[in-house]
């Protein structure tokens, strides 16, 4: 199938049709920021933006979910149970980020079952930076500006039109009924190219990370975790804010036999994360605790995944209150290495 | 509707024994069919507190009820030290990989224990007693703090008469006491083994000491096996706090070979 276009003022109007069979869920500025909400009849959809604070995970993976309620009439699974989810308009870093969590989340041993209920039949579209912020970093890991890795089918903004290049499967078979799309024409498509050459030419080029895994096999002792915990606060905003970060607790409450077992977003830059019933903690110090997050993202994860935990959205470089960039932090990982000759 | 691993079945607690000062085991009778293999963990939920994680500490091979015994240290453990026969709590699981019991046939299995963490062996030791002719030899290795934090005190006898070679020892005696006296390590010298099988759990300490003397006797890194024990909780490694290295110690875990963990640097941590 060929790529089609949108005129920008049907905009609205396409995202209402998709409304009526799927609960929509787009970019939306609330409270002073873009966020990823379900789009409520009438509510305009912001496509530019740079990048939302919080990252999509959560529209599959809420930050605080009910899981079991329970009472006197037993216990109830409460499993997603609405309209197929649409997810419109994230940037192709979180597009890549979920197959990175699904690695985790439908792996063939343990389905999650509730990320699986809101994922099954879900559709993304992904919408191509034109324009990728100093704090990017996407072409590092093997992403870009344009890359169309778990996209079921990608926007392009071309001045007066979207364009929607279907990818998958499914977004072909979508894409195929909705009559309110044009077929894109040659000048359209060139249009695209060169915001695409334009986005990738304005991102510096990448270090190679060949060697990252194998020098942190090599750093386990070294200073470096010392020097870059020493201004760390232990806040956690570096994993909120991470689309790739996936860490939870399980809570019980309950009063008078009547309750809920919910389940929230945790860090492993919190103390309490480790520490056992017996008091004892194998992640004592913030250093400990900022090493396991750089290891699981770029060694371990690689170990056990095949890929680097990471997709180069920046909010954490962004976000960090003490600027603590995990791209330096990269590069004298490396440069540490080669010193040292283990590399 | 298909299975959901963070949700529990019920389960009423019909027995209590006092082990020790801070010890009890729990006897389970659960509302819903529940098997595991020996070595693997549950969940036990108790209401309006939360979840924490233990090995049961009976034979597999009994399905009508479970004993899980359980030290008081936190705020969940505390919690279930309330319970009443009677009470109800749910269980989650089982969770992790079991002993590969098939694997230590026709081998002499030595089996090196420290205060609590005899709970999990208990259930380990019923098991190979249950199929004791496929063994060369069957030795258990046990050291507690005092005579008074001796767990399973009434059962050594039986499991001696079944076959089974016992060596004990506290760190400090009483008058009452006319065995061995020093750390648990101190048993290893008094035995002489074929080096075959080793199974080690226990307090952090004695799993890294207890591991290093086995090693200095001449057990091979692949033949020693390790319960290893972190903040578990959703039991299908998703939630990220067992995390050790690469591994996940409830999924990949808790029984770890020596030579699948040596290299990791928090291995002892």
């Amino acid at each position: 199938m060929d790529t089609l276009k949108l005129q920008k003022g049907n905009l609205e109007n396409f995202l209402q049709k998709l409304g009526e069979e799927f609960a929509v869920f787009a970019p939306v500025m609330s409270d002073g920021i873009v966020s990823f909400l379900e789009l409520r009849p009438g509510q305009k959809s912001v496509l530019d933006f740079p990048r939302t604070h919080k990252p999509p995970k959560d529209i599959f993976y809420p930050q605080t979910e009910v899981m079991l309620r329970y009472g006197r009439d037993g216990l109830q699974s409460t499993e997603y149970k609405g309209k197929p989810i649409v997810l419109f308009g994230v940037r192709p870093c979180d597009a890549k980020s979920f197959i990175l969590l699904e690695r985790v989340f439908i792996e063939p041993k343990y389905k999650d079952p509730y990320w699986v209920a809101r994922r099954n039949k879900t559709l993304i579209f992904s919408l191509a930076c034109n324009d990728p912020l100093p704090s990017c970093f996407c072409n590092w890991l093997d992403g870009g500006p344009f890359n169309k890795t778990g996209s079921d089918i990608f926007i392009t903004d071309i001045d007066d039109d979207y364009l929607f290049e279907p990818i998958s499967e499914d977004g072909e078979r979508f894409l195929s009924g909705v009559d309110i799309l044009k077929e894109a024409t040659e000048k359209d498509i060139k249009k695209a190219k060169n915001a695409k050459e334009r986005a990738e030419s304005s991102m510096e080029k990448p270090p190679k990370l060949d060697s990252l895994k194998s020098s942190l096999d090599t750093l386990w002792d070294e200073t470096l975790w010392d020097e870059i915990s020493l201004r760390c606060l232990g806040c956690a905003v570096c994993t909120y804010s991470c689309p790739t970060c996936y860490c939870f607790d399980i809570q019980d409450e309950s009063r008078r036999g009547k309750g809920v077992r919910i389940r929230l977003w945790d860090s492993c830059m919190f103390p309490l994360f480790t520490k056992e019933g017996s008091g004892h903690n194998p992640r004592p110090l913030q250093k400990h605790r900022l090493r396991q997050r750089f290891m699981h993202k770029f060694n371990y994860f690689v170990e056990k995944q095949g890929e680097f935990g990471c997709v180069g959205c920046g909010r954490c470089v962004s976000l960090c209150p003490v600027n603590i960039d995990i791209r330096s932090f990269i590069t004298s990982v490396i440069q540490t290495a080669q010193g040292r000759g283990d590399t | 509707m298909s299975y959901n691993p963070y949700k529990p079945i019920l389960s009423k607690v019909t027995s209590i024994i006092d082990e020790t000062h801070n010890i009890k085991t729990f006897t389970l009778v659960h509302e819903e069919e529940f098997e595991f293999k020996t070595g693997q963990f549950v969940q036990f939920v108790i209401s309006e507190v939360g979840e924490a994680p233990f090995t049961p500490s009976s034979s597999p091979y009994v399905k009508e009820k479970m004993d899980i015994t359980i030290m008081k240290a936190g705020r969940v453990t505390n919690m279930i030290h309330t319970l009443k026969e009677g009470d109800l709590v749910g269980i989650r699981g089982p969770f992790g990989k079991g002993y590969p019991i098939e694997d230590f046939y026709g081998r002499e299995v030595l089996i090196l224990g420290g205060g609590v963490g005899m709970a999990p062996l208990r259930s380990l030791l019923l098991t190979l007693i249950a199929q004791k002719d496929k063994f060369k030899r069957l030795l258990l290795l046990y050291g507690a703090k005092t005579p008074g934090d001796i767990i399973y005190k009434e059962q050594f006898a039986d499991w001696k008469r079944q076959g089974v070679e016992i060596y004990r020892t506290v760190d400090n005696g009483d008058e009452t006491w006319k065995e061995k006296t020093g750390v648990v390590t101190v048993l290893c010298d008094d035995v002489k083994v074929g080096k075959e099988i080793a199974i080690v759990c226990g307090p952090p300490i004695m799993m890294r000491f207890g591991t290093f003397k086995l090693l200095d006797m001449g057990y091979r890194p692949e033949n020693i096996y390790l319960s290893m024990e972190k903040n578990m909780s959703c039991g299908i490694g998703k939630c990220g706090h067992c995390a050790l290295g690469p591994y996940f110690v409830c999924k990949d875990g808790p029984v770890f070979k020596y030579s699948e963990i040596e290299h990791l640097e928090d291995i002892w941590d």
